[in-house]
């Protein structure tokens, strides 16, 4: 489990288009960079990254080493009905990193 | 020496208004920093926030929102108890190896640069306030200022030729700040992390090709005092966001 | 006192000292490459509502704030299903990929890529039934002052 920060408003109204925020702390070792020792650093990375809302998917990502480190995504998703928006980072080694946030829809 | 370093000083244009690297930045970059959410650096605040309620810091200091607030603007400062000057991160490791009973972390290590961030967060928009109000502290400020204006490296470069004499000319394509401490922690675009104001000193040495000071060299406190107190009056950035 | 023309000099020096192997490039043939193993070379482009931004001058290749965005409705037989983002210059091509499943308000994602250099970055967009839509966008980005330190510092 990496660190992560999540941005999900509290309410909003059906129909509404509602933004989302989501970072994780990771390196995203690109594999060209070398230790002060003069030592490769290997690819290290999250791969996939999913925000599901009452269970449906809203956006899901397949990064690259091109994707800076900490990688942050910004998106929106439809306001329906109230329930949880669900986060899910996984890195190169299958390993899991989850979070998640009710959003109340009046 | 001492006197080649009296005639640099003799020589160096008179110390410009404080400017912090936020106005050497560009427009996103600056935004970066304001974001709430987005400032990459608060990942490290957030986990600073965590290792002061697990590690027991709220038994002394409760709620560091409001206890901490203003303290790190002050640092570093003149330790009658232990008799030598103190900056931020050996207070805060000191408070945990003698208080609390915990091992030392290690200079550089995650969780000290990130209860260093959550604490200097805590003053975030207050003015810098270093205090050089005893011979301990002026006599260390001078030592902080010798060096910092002393060539070192294989480019044989002070750290003024850039800092001051430089300042606001561009070196390639990036223009050069007058390498102000108000933001640190930082959170370098070029690291890809955050870094201590420790850090950014050796990433500046080995950048003039030079070796750092000894980790037990007391020139360490003697640097970040200078170069914190060069900064009094601007406000406490932490987490900056810097190129 | 070090006047400027020696600072430049000196940065200059870094580069000579700079020993490491620097990563080859990717070329537009790369990227061309990278985009047929993501979308097949069977379909034609077509230019279509997808906007790109970023800035025109990037402080810094590490992390350049980048949305690509399509302006259609998420609920058009056309609508946007998948996105994609490369480089024409980066060590690797392939920047990211990005699905908009049922529950997205929009088709439209902000993040932060890397980029070596200045360069073209092109975005590839698939509907529901099945055009691929294209739109490139240059971003120049700034040559800092002593990033010739290829070890992580």
């Amino acid at each position: 489990m990496f660190n992560t920060r999540i941005r999900v408003p509290e309410t909003a109204a059906a129909g509404e288009a509602v933004e989302i925020r989501a970072m994780i702390m990771h390196p995203m070792d690109n594999g060209f960079t070398y230790s002060t020792q003069g030592t490769l650093i290997p690819v290290n990375i999250i791969t996939d990254f999913t925000c599901r809302y009452l269970g449906e998917v809203v956006v899901q990502v397949r990064l690259e080493p091109g994707i800076s480190a900490n990688p942050i995504f910004t998106f929106s998703l439809r306001a329906t009905e109230s329930g949880p928006v669900e986060f899910e980072w996984i890195d190169q080694n299958g390993d899991v990193t989850t979070a998640s946030a009710d959003l109340t829809v009046t | 020496m001492r006197a080649l370093a009296v005639l640099l000083l003799l020589a160096a244009p008179a110390q410009a208004e404080p400017v912090s690297g936020y106005d050497f930045l560009m427009p996103e970059t600056q935004a970066l920093q304001d974001d709430d959410f987005a400032n990459p650096g608060l990942l490290w605040v957030d986990q600073g926030a965590a290792l002061w309620a697990q590690e027991g810091c709220t038994g002394c200091h409760g709620d560091a929102t409001g206890s901490m607030r203003g303290v790190g603007a002050h640092y570093p400062v003149w330790s009658d108890e232990r008799d030598r000057i103190v900056t931020i991160d050996e207070q805060i490791d000191y408070c945990r190896t003698e208080r609390l009973g915990l091992d030392p972390l290690p200079r550089g290590a995650t969780d000290m640069t990130a209860l260093d961030a959550y604490v200097m967060h805590q003053s975030r928009g207050l003015p810098v306030a270093v205090a050089l109000d005893r011979p301990e502290l002026t006599e260390a400020h001078a030592r902080g200022e010798e060096y910092y204006y002393t060539p070192r490296g294989q480019l044989d470069l002070a750290c003024a030729d850039c800092h001051v004499t430089n300042e606001g000319m561009r070196l390639r394509g990036e223009v050069l700040s007058q390498g102000q401490a108000n933001g640190f922690p930082i959170y370098r675009q070029l690291w890809q992390d955050i870094g201590s104001l420790d850090r950014m000193i050796r990433w500046c040495h080995e950048s003039v090709r030079a070796a750092p000071p000894a980790d037990d060299d007391p020139v360490w406190e003697d640097l970040e005092l200078y170069l914190r107190a060069r900064g009094n009056g601007l406000p406490v950035e932490t987490p900056a966001v810097r190129r | 006192m070090i006047d400027r023309r020696r600072l430049l000099a000196g940065a200059g020096g870094l580069a000579a000292i700079a020993v490491v192997p620097l990563p080859a490039a990717a070329t537009p043939a790369d990227a061309a490459a990278a985009i047929t193993e993501a979308f097949g070379d069977d379909r034609p482009f077509t230019d279509g509502p997808i906007i790109i931004e970023a800035p025109a001058l990037a402080e810094t290749g590490n992390s350049v704030p980048i949305t690509v965005r399509a302006e259609r409705a998420m609920d058009a037989p056309d609508r946007i299903t998948r996105m994609a983002l490369f480089s024409e210059n980066n060590p690797r091509a392939a920047l990211f990929a990005v699905s908009f499943g049922p529950a997205a308000a929009e088709a439209a994602i902000a993040t932060n890529i890397r980029l070596n250099g200045t360069q073209q970055i092109i975005c590839v967009a698939e509907t529901a039934d099945g055009t691929l839509i294209r739109a490139i966008h240059e971003i120049r980005v700034v040559v800092s002052a002593c990033t010739t330190l290829e070890a992580q510092f």
